[in-house]
Formats: C-alpha cells, sequence, structure tokens
C-alpha cells in the first residue's frame, strides 16, 4: 500500500488477501518474538528466580547492574575489544584471500574458497572442543611451540588459563572461524566488479597493489559494510565460543554480555538482572549499528 | 486508522497469549482408599511414568538402563521413559513451571528445596513409611536429604557422593611416605612430594571447593557448620575456620603444591591427569574408583585429615541426589512410580550401583558384588565417618559463584581474606534471595 493511502474498509477489502497471507507471518513474529521481547522488557522491572511470582522493583536491576555490577563492566570491555578485533583482523584477512583467489589468477580457486569456508561450516562446540586440546597446556601443540619458543610459564598455564591471554586466545578461535566467511561474501563482490575497470587500469600502467585500493576497495563498499554490521551483532551476542571454551573463567576474565546474561539467568536464576543486561544488549547492539550506519552513509560519496 | 488497526492487532493477539497460558486442569477427587491398597500395580493396565534424572553419562545411563529392565521384570506392563539431562537444574524448572513436570524427578538438596517450596513436589512421608524405606536404608541417610524441612520427606536418595583423599602409590612408596592422619602430618607429606619435585595437589577449581570443606570439618563443631549451611547464620567459630582453610590453600597456593595454571584447569580432565601419574595426592569422589582403576594407577585413598583430633572423621558427602514424586501426579500413576523407587531399595538394584562403582545409601549387603581394588580403597576410606555437606550447596547460586572465587584465587587476584569477604557478601545476597523466595 502506497504511503500516506489511509486504510478504509474499501482498502482492507481490496487488500484482504495480502494480509490474509501476511497474518500467519506476522502471528508468529508477534507470538515468538514480539511477546517474548515485551516480556523480557516487563521482567527487567522485577525481581524473580524463573519460577513462583514476579516482585516489582522499578529500575532497581538497572541501577545494580550499572553501578554494583563489576561483571558487567568486564563483559563490556570484553565485547569492545571482541568487537574491535573481529571487525578487522578476520575482514582484511578475508578480503586479502578473496582478492588473492579471484584476482590473483589462482588454478583452483573454487577449492580455496571452500576450504578457507570450512571453519565457518564445524559447529562451534567442535571447534571449541579442538582448539581446548590445542590450547590444553599439558597436552596441545601448543604449549609445545611456547616451550620451544622459551616461553616456559606461558606454555605451563596454557593460554586460556591466565587472564592477561584468555580473551586473546579465544579471538584467535573467532578470526579462524569467521575470516572464511568474510572471504566468500568478499571473493563474490570482487567477482561482480567491472572486469573492463581493472583493463583500463592496466592500460594505464596500473599495478596490482594500485587495483586493489582503487577499483577492488570502492568495488567491494557495500559488501564490506554487510561483513561488518553482521560481524558487529555477532561480536556483541558472542557466547558459543566463550561458553564451550572456558564458561568465562578463569576467574571473570573472559566473561561476554550473553554469557554474563545466561549466568545471572539460568545458574543464579536472577531473571530481573538477566534481562536487564540483555535489553542494555539490545539496545547497544541497536545504536551502534545505527551509528555505523550513519556514518557509513556520509562517507558515502 | 493505520495506527489503529495494529494497535488493535497487537491487542488482540495480545490478550490472546496471556489467555493461552497454563490452565489449571480441576482437581480430581481424592483417592479415599487406604494408602497400602492404593500402592498396588495392576498388572492388567498398561502405563508409561515419565523420570528426568541428571543420570547423563554413559555409566550412569547404562546403570540407569539395568535398573529399569529389573525394574520391567516385574512390572512389564510399565514403561519407563528416562529423560536424562545435564543442565538439570534448568531442565526441571522449565518442565515444572510449563505444567509439564516428569512423574519421577532426581533432586539433590539445592533443587529438591527450590521445587518443594512451590508445591511441586509431593509429601511422600507417608509413603516411606508404608513402604518400609526407612529400615532399608542407611540410618539418617533419607532424613539427612529432607533435613531442610524436618518432619516432611519429599525424596529418598539411593547412592551418595563421598568426596575422600586418592594418592598415587607408588610415589609414597618411592618418598617412603605414610597415609597421613592428623592435618600436620599432611602438611609434612605435601612438603616432602614438593621437595621430591612432584606436584602434591591435582585439583581444580571444582575439587578446591573439597579441600576447604574437609578442612572445616575436621576443625569447626558440625551444629555451626549446619547453622551456616540451613542459612541460619555464620557463627564465629564458623567464620574463623573458613579464614583458617582459606589462608590455608592461599599458602599451599603460594607454595607451588598445585599445577602451574591450576586456575585453568577442566575439571572433567582430572582422572585423566592425575592418571599420568605426576601428582601424588587428588580430592575427589569415590566414584573416581572405575576411571583410575580404567588408567591402570595403583592408588590408595583416605578420608581428608582432621585439624583437630577431637572431632569425628566427617567427609564431605551428601546423596548424589534423590528420588522425589511430582505432586500432581494422576492418583492412578502412584503405585507404578512408587513401584519404580522401590525397585531401588532392593538387593538386585543396589548391586548393579555397587559394581557400577556407587556408594550406596542402602542397608543391603552385597558381599558376592564385584568391586575393584580402587572402589575398595575408597569404601575403606569412607567407612564410619559421618556424612558432612557440600557447602556450596547452602544456597542456590553459592556453587558457581565459589568456584569463581576459587579461580581467582588460584590465580593470585584475592588472598584467603578477601575470599572471605567476598563469599560473606555472596552468601548474604543469595541467603536473602533464597529467604525472599521462601517467602520468609
Amino acid at each position: 500500500m502506497a504511503k500516506g493511502i489511509p486504510i478504509t474498509i474499501h482498502t482492507l477489502r481490496r487488500d484482504a488477501i495480502a494480509y490474509l497471507l501476511l497474518a500467519p507471518a506476522m502471528i508468529m513474529f508477534l507470538y515468538f518474538v514480539f511477546i517474548p521481547a515485551l516480556q523480557t522488557f516487563q521482567i527487567s522491572f522485577t525481581i524473580w528466580q524463573g519460577i513462583g511470582p514476579k516482585r516489582y522493583v522499578g529500575l532497581l536491576n538497572y541501577r545494580n547492574m550499572l553501578v554494583n555490577d563489576e561483571v558487567y563492566w568486564i563483559s563490556l570491555r570484553n565485547n569492545l575489544i571482541w568487537t574491535a578485533v573481529s571487525m578487522t583482523i578476520p575482514v582484511w584477512i578475508g578480503l586479502f584471500q578473496a582478492n588473492l583467489i579471484v584476482r590473483g589468477g589462482l588454478r583452483q580457486a573454487k577449492l580455496y574458497q571452500l576450504v578457507y569456508f570450512l571453519p565457518q561450516v564445524i559447529s562451534v562446540v567442535v571447534a571449541a572442543i579442538i582448539w581446548q586440546w590445542i590450547y590444553d597446556p599439558i597436552m596441545g601443540p601448543a604449549s609445545d611451540i611456547f616451550k620451544s619458543l622459551g616461553f616456559e610459564r606461558v606454555a605451563a598455564r596454557g593460554l586460556i588459563g591466565h587472564p592477561s591471554t584468555v580473551i586473546y586466545a579465544l579471538l584467535v578461535v573467532n578470526v579462524w572461524i569467521h575470516y572464511g566467511f568474510c572471504c566468500v561474501v568478499f571473493a563474490s563482490a570482487i567477482q561482480g566488479i567491472d572486469k573492463e575497470l581493472y583493463e583500463a587500469s592496466i592500460m594505464d600502467g596500473a599495478g596490482r597493489k594500485v587495483q586493489f585500493w582503487n577499483i577492488t576497495l570502492p568495488g567491494v563498499r557495500e559488501a564490506m559494510t554487510t561483513v561488518l554490521v553482521l560481524t558487529m551483532i555477532w561480536s556483541f551476542k558472542v557466547f558459543d565460543i566463550v561458553f564451550a571454551m572456558t564458561r568465562g573463567g578463569p576467574g571473570q576474565s573472559s566473561y561476554v554480555i550473553a554469557l554474563h546474561t545466561y549466568i545471572q539467568g539460568f545458574v543464579y536464576h536472577r531473571m530481573g538482572i538477566a534481562t536487564a543486561v540483555t535489553v542494555s544488549l539490545t539496545l547497544m547492539v541497536f545504536l551502534m549499528s545505527k551509528i555505523f550506519l550513519a556514518v557509513r552513509e556520509r562517507y558515502r560519496y | 486508522m493505520k495506527k489503529l488497526f495494529a494497535v488493535l492487532l497487537i491487542t488482540t493477539v495480545l490478550s490472546g497469549a496471556m489467555a493461552g497460558g497454563r490452565r489449571e486442569a480441576p482437581a480430581p477427587a481424592p483417592d479415599a482408599r487406604p494408602l497400602a491398597e492404593r500402592l498396588v500395580v495392576d498388572p492388567d493396565v498398561q502405563q508409561t511414568i515419565t523420570v528426568m534424572s541428571w543420570h547423563h553419562t554413559a555409566v550412569r545411563r547404562d546403570l540407569m538402563n539395568q535398573t529399569i529392565a529389573l525394574f520391567n521384570e516385574r512390572y512389564p506392563n510399565i514403561r519407563i521413559d528416562h529423560s536424562p539431562v545435564e543442565d538439570y537444574t534448568q531442565a526441571y524448572r522449565l518442565a515444572f513451571d510449563s505444567g509439564d513436570p516428569p512423574d519421577i524427578v532426581y533432586v539433590d538438596d539445592t533443587n529438591q528445596n527450590a521445587l518443594s517450596r512451590f508445591d511441586y513436589l509431593m509429601d511422600i512421608t507417608e509413603i516411606v513409611d508404608a513402604k518400609n524405606w526407612h529400615d532399608k536404608a542407611k540410618p539418617g541417610a533419607i532424613e539427612y536429604q529432607n533435613r531442610r524441612h524436618p518432619g516432611t520427606i519429599y525424596s529418598v536418595p539411593f547412592v551418595s557422593a563421598p568426596r575422600v583423599v586418592w594418592y598415587n602409590k607408588e610415589i609414597f612408596d618411592e618418598l617412603g611416605l605414610s597415609v597421613p592422619v592428623t592435618f600436620d602430618e599432611l602438611n609434612d607429606v605435601l612438603a616432602r612430594i614438593k621437595a621430591a619435585g612432584y606436584t602434591p595437589f591435582e585439583a581444580s577449581s571444582i575439587t578446591l571447593l573439597w579441600h576447604v570443606d574437609g578442612m572445616l570439618f575436621g576443625q569447626v563443631p558440625i551444629e555451626d557448620i549446619t547453622k551456616w549451611y540451613y542459612l541460619e547464620e555464620t557463627t564465629p567459630r564458623m567464620r574463623a575456620g573458613q579464614l583458617a582453610a582459606l589462608e590455608q590453600v592461599d599458602e599451599w597456593l603460594r607454595r607451588g603444591y598445585f599445577r602451574e595454571g591450576v586456575a585453568g584447569v577442566d575439571h572433567n580432565s582430572l582422572n585423566v591427569l592425575f592418571g599420568r601419574g605426576e601428582t601424588a595426592i587428588y580430592v575427589t569422589g569415590a566414584s573416581a574408583a572405575r576411571p583410575l582403576n580404567e588408567a591402570g594407577l595403583d592408588v590408595g585413598a583416605f578420608p581428608f585429615p582432621k585439624i583437630s583430633r577431637d572431632f569425628p572423621t566427617t567427609l564431605v558427602d551428601a546423596a548424589d541426589s534423590s528420588w522425589a514424586i511430582q505432586a500432581n501426579l494422576p492418583d492412578e500413576k502412584l503405585a507404578a512410580a512408587v513401584a519404580f523407587i522401590d525397585t531401588f531399595f532392593t538387593e538386585e538394584a543396589t548391586r548393579i550401583w555397587v559394581e557400577g562403582g556407587f556408594v550406596t545409601t542402602m542397608d543391603i549387603d552385597v558381599p558376592d558384588a564385584r568391586i575393584f581394588p580402587q572402589q575398595m580403597e575408597a569404601l575403606q576410606a569412607a567407612e564410619g565417618a559421618q556424612m558432612g555437606y557440600f557447602l556450596d550447596n547452602a544456597a542456590p547460586g553459592l556453587f558457581p559463584a565459589m568456584r569463581i572465587l576459587n579461580e581467582r584465587l588460584m590465580l593470585g587476584e584475592i588472598d584467603g581474606r578477601e575470599y572471605l569477604q567476598r563469599l560473606e557478601s555472596e552468601y548474604e545476597t543469595l541467603k536473602a534471595e533464597a529467604l525472599a523466595a521462601a517467602g520468609d
């Protein structure tokens, strides 16, 4: 229906079939997404242990979260580190590899693409078990590598066994899983760039480096936006890798917001605090996405 | 108009959703027959009894299947639908709160307390008497699991989970060490193990809880510990004992009595790590007998040494968990549900679980049960000891809080004194939440 045309009996009758066809999806959305979201918001103003009656406490959960909950701030810091790393390293690795695959004239390019994408296909839990074994201070190969390089203490305590290294060790796993996705998206975007642009640049004497910065990079801008926005959202929501590998430990050094929500909600059964953290996470993702897209729009041309 | 339409649609769906919540079926008239009559299973009626438990590991599933097969030999008309779950606290809460609970549930002390508070569990006091379960269980075992609500029995255990101190006999023999009985002897043994170049303790942030609990049982009167456990008060003796125990663990950590990087040790790999024979002592459950047997390690076991000789030997111990029946079980299913639980009070079932590596709470002799040497060591270590508490079960949420504090202590981020301050703060918060939830 065009914007500005009021809904009348006439238009309703005319569009009845359209509304009918939309109804199942709309009802599903309302029932399974919208209503639970409203309930989540409502629970965030209560003290509730998951069973029994709820007690309304106003903004107490939000106040406690922001003022008294040091783990919330540890989690937020880790999420920001996670987002910063995830929006750079795997994205650039993916772009570099995609460029190499599509523009490098590699034989069996599709095969490389498939191989790079494999970590993305593997279940995160399986990947976590593989990397837990790699990082194991007693039986894992990472420990042997550190020992041979002379880092005896790092080898002995393991990369995920110490607060100063754990979040970066987890990020290595995330990069390993995620760069294949970036590679595939960029490879597809690069294939869509008009080949004549490259041919013309060759006639002008441009080398591969110049072609990359002046043709490839501007050509994948839209794909880059998609990858960065998705990566940012995934980074704020990250849970599986951390839960499967460290459960937030050692201590609380690898807590992230989603894990904090889980622990508060399903371990401590503090549903009010858990939902308050969830609401804050939703707002953060929404705001960051908006800001990113606004900045992106501003520097579009 | 458009907005009005949207609001109307949302309101309609919302009201439907709210109204579509759980509806209570009208309660059937109570069965007026005597209890003994109500507990007789009708062999001509086909029934299914749903059971939810955390017997999810391969060994536990196998033992449950054997027990179910044993039950079906006598009651072929009753199908037992067993759902083993790992994250059982959450699974139980969801099942009960959604109005679709299992007929029988395997609850630990914390979950029993949480579920019984909301009348989700059946008071089975009369059933326990009618089936003579008191006479078949070890004295005090059923009462111990039900101490939070004196006079009312909600569940019955069948196996317990005593924590013993395993030691590597080869290392002890090599260094000429004898099993320590007192705490001073333990410290002497630890120093000599360390001096010989071995790591004294194999541990994780979970098993460290049992080091602390073990020290408390050896120096704080059980009355004081009981008051703390049941959220009544922290007596000065309890506080002093906690501080002493935590400072002792802190000192052990600083002396390097634990593996480097102990804070990051995966609890699930402890049996494998100890099985490598590089560490001398390992505080864990008697049920580790089976994996240690499979590792081929020559081990012995002893109870955690006491700080004060005056105290009775008390092990960190409790029912592994305990069978409870859901409160609204239809009367026609009661006999079958009770018959299933009753199966665990038989000699055959006791043999199954004892041979599976567990310590039974049954007062039933199975002298011909096949048990391996490591299991015999654990049974001898637990012999005559009284049951202590898993202190991290005092309130929901205390276990993860203490685990995190253990990791921070292991990392040197906090010392014993700061640990205690933080523990007291967590304890008070969780106590307030638990009491508020109970409506006190």
